[in-house]
């Protein structure tokens, strides 16, 4: 078995948080149990204390001389290091990276490039695949992996070529109190986390659904918004406490917690996890903590809604997007079925460690990667 | 290249003058000045021109349109070879054209003559897809022209010419020097070629030889010939599966079997246009990740049942959906 040099490529300089992402956290994963080495290389956003969760794992910070964009530097760095590069990976079917992809494989025709789509079904079907360059980086990755089933089957018939379901899942030494969560730590708490207000989260409809479910709730839930808030959601939720003076009290918007134990801590204590986004690209992280602290799902109908909650058995489907009465009907019927939220927890943390834990998705990525070079091999 | 039009033929020179070729000649039939008494023909009897007048104004109009284009002379030479074959009967004609779209006064030129000719003559531009031809019936069409400077592969011809009826005309052109090397064996089954400068014209006649030469190297027999393996990489991949159900389980096997469902998964997208049931790669797919997630639970030493059960639920789903496609 070949251990791999890897090097991850962010399209954008890297934000701090993207370190305990899927982005990173995947080829990281893969490199602990697999991997020679990793190395992040990025021009520098902002500090990094994340980095420290990673032990192993490398940062090359890019130089911002004469004004080089962050993949201009990428492209230099890997046409003087491509010998050291023997897995790149990139994230994002972006068109940042077709110069950087024909590099690599200019350089290390030998080497192996996956991508990962971190895709939603809007962007597949905006994709401009007859652009002949884009189209070439498409062919110039090896492995191609989407984060839901229902895009696999999308982006496969569209680009007629293997696509792989890798799903954003948990790296569960990051999660020490997940192991021991008990449902006993539970309180009647929906929570959701995220950027509250942006365009795609509908985070609207969480707080209003909540007010219409509230008066049928027999016993008292809390709502927690965990997140940035953008200023139009302010003002949204500021209306809101004046129509609703009764219900304020029981909604908190906690701001952005980037103290992981006490993030774990409400993951821990919330029964509910609520998303209600009209489009995710590719599976939002938060699904699989969630769930893994056995929170049960209520989710609207987003691609990868379907396997975050294995079909509806595991949490509840909002199908229409943007629709309050109806999220507030599930919202209210899943605060009321208390029997329902207490078996779903074992039941949801069995499923999520059986289906998302990376240590054993970055196995099935090494079959890939161990087919991809045998492939190449018998070239 | 400079065109010259004669009372009764139109005739293509080179530019410096160094070759010509005759394109159209006037027909000698009796009141040929006179179509609309002529029997073949019904559908512009109101229509006080004649087939000669009309073809003149379509060939002015393709001048007008694309004599600055280097194809211009590969355009008129297709339209000479096509000539004959559209005056010949009254019968509808069905001609395809795949090539570069940007042939715009070529395509209405010839659209325009046809459609004089006969109204329900048919002319069908393909969008610029190899894959197009797996659509279309063989051995209906009447005509067929192609580009070669924009076929991606030479099965790409051999698709498109087996579509051409027996005594129908396939007509391949050129606007390079010389065609690529590949294609050489086929430039010599033309039974007539044209070189004007740059320009070059291969006309073949469709006959049962021909047919037989043509037919091994198409994408049809490309998937006859690829089912055969299929079929016994799929038996393969079913022992694999039996066995590891049973207990038997394999850890050397497991990265051929993964590495076989991905041969599996290319050649199903190979074959795409022909498949019935679109999920089918997808399914290939699923029972790869199946057989990866157990390799994954044995090296891990787990509960390996829920990988079982899934193993097993993915791979009677595909051979199901196998059975079903290929029975």
């Amino acid at each position: 078995m070949r251990e791999y040099r890897i090097c991850v490529v962010p399209a954008y300089p890297l934000e701090n948080v993207q370190l305990l992402k899927d982005r990173v956290l995947i080829p990281y994963v893969y490199y602990r149990q697999f991997g020679a080495s990793m190395t992040i290389i990025t021009q520098q956003k902002e500090e990094y204390p994340y980095l420290a969760s990673l032990p192993g794992a490398q940062l090359h910070i890019l130089p911002c001389r004469n004004a080089a964009s962050h993949m201009e530097a990428a492209v230099n760095y890997v046409t003087a290091h491509h010998s050291e590069i023997d897995l790149l990976f990139l994230f994002g079917a972006r068109l940042e990276y077709m110069d950087l992809a024909a590099c690599y494989k200019a350089h290390r025709p030998d080497g192996i490039i996956y991508l990962k789509l971190d895709m939603n079904s809007g962007w597949a079907n905006a994709l401009p695949l007859d652009f002949e360059p884009y189209a070439a980086f498409l062919r110039s990755c090896d492995i191609i992996s989407c984060e839901c089933r229902r895009l696999q089957q999308l982006i496969s018939q569209k680009w007629r070529r293997p696509v792989e379901y890798i799903p954003n899942g948990l790296y569960y030494p990051l999660y020490p109190a997940m192991r021991d969560t008990a449902y006993a730590d539970k309180e009647n708490i929906i929570l959701t986390v995220g950027r509250l207000g942006s365009a795609q989260k509908n985070s609207h409809v969480l707080l209003y659904a909540y007010a219409l479910s509230f008066l049928q709730l027999k016993t008292t839930w809390e709502l927690i918004m965990i997140g940035s808030v953008t200023p139009e959601f302010r003002e949204i939720y500021d209306v809101f406490c004046r129509e609703f003076p009764e219900i304020a009290p029981h909604v908190r918007l906690t701001g952005i917690i980037t103290d992981k134990a006490l993030l774990h801590s409400y993951y821990r204590r919330a029964k509910i996890f609520a998303l209600t986004s009209e489009m995710e690209g590719g599976c939002p992280n938060v699904y699989a903590e969630a769930a893994g602290f056995g929170c049960t799902i209520l989710t609207t109908d987003i691609d990868c809604a379907q396997d975050m909650t294995d079909h509806g058995r595991l949490g509840r489907i909002v199908k229409t997007f943007g629709d309050i009465p109806a999220y507030a009907n599930a919202l209210s019927s899943l605060c009321a079925d208390q029997a329902y939220l207490e078996s779903n927890f074992d039941a949801v943390r069995k499923y999520i460690r059986n289906c998302f834990d990376y240590e054993h998705i970055v196995k099935r990525l090494r079959l890939l990667i161990d087919c991809a070079a045998l492939e190449k091999d018998s070239l | 290249m400079n065109i010259i039009f004669n009372d009764d033929n139109i005739i293509l020179h080179t530019e410096d003058g160094s070759a010509s070729c005759t394109l159209f000649v006037k027909p000698d039939i009796a009141d040929y000045g006179n179509v609309t008494a002529r029997p073949l023909v019904k559908s512009y009897h109101l229509v006080r021109e004649t087939v000669w007048e009309r073809l003149v104004r379509c060939v002015k109009t393709l001048e007008a349109g694309s004599l600055s284009d280097t194809r211009f002379g590969c355009y008129v030479l297709v339209f000479s070879a096509l000539y004959p074959l559209l005056l010949s009967d009254s019968q509808a004609k069905n001609i395809l054209y795949y090539g570069l779209p940007d042939a715009g006064s070529f395509h209405t030129a010839l659209r325009d003559f046809m459609g004089f000719l006969r109204e329900d003559n048919c002319f069908v531009l393909l969008p610029h897809n190899p894959s197009v031809f797996s659509g279309l019936a063989g051995n209906t069409w009447h005509a067929a022209i192609i580009e070669l400077d924009s076929c991606d592969s030479l099965r790409t011809v051999y698709d498109a010419m087996t579509k051409v009826r027996t005594n129908g005309t396939v007509l391949l052109y050129t606007a390079k020097a010389a065609p690529a090397d590949d294609m050489e064996p086929l430039i010599n089954l033309a039974s007539k070629k044209i070189c004007l400068s740059s320009c070059a014209l291969y006309v073949y006649i469709m006959d049962d030889e021909l047919s037989s030469i043509l037919a091994p190297c198409t994408s049809e027999a490309l998937v006859l010939a690829g089912t055969e393996t299929l079929v016994k990489q799929i038996e393969a991949v079913r022992t694999f599966v039996e066995n590891t159900t049973q207990g038997q389980y394999d850890p050397a096997c497991c990265l051929h079997t993964v590495r076989q469902l991905g041969q599996i998964e290319n050649t199903l997208f190979a074959f795409y246009d022909y498949l019935e049931d679109p999920l089918l790669p997808v399914r290939a797919n699923t029972l790869k990740e199946a057989v990866m997630d157990c390799q994954a639970v044995m090296e891990e030493h787990g509960d390996a049942q829920v990988c079982l059960e899934n193993l097993t639920s993915a791979a009677c789903a595909f051979f199901a959906a196998v059975e079903r496609e290929f029975r």
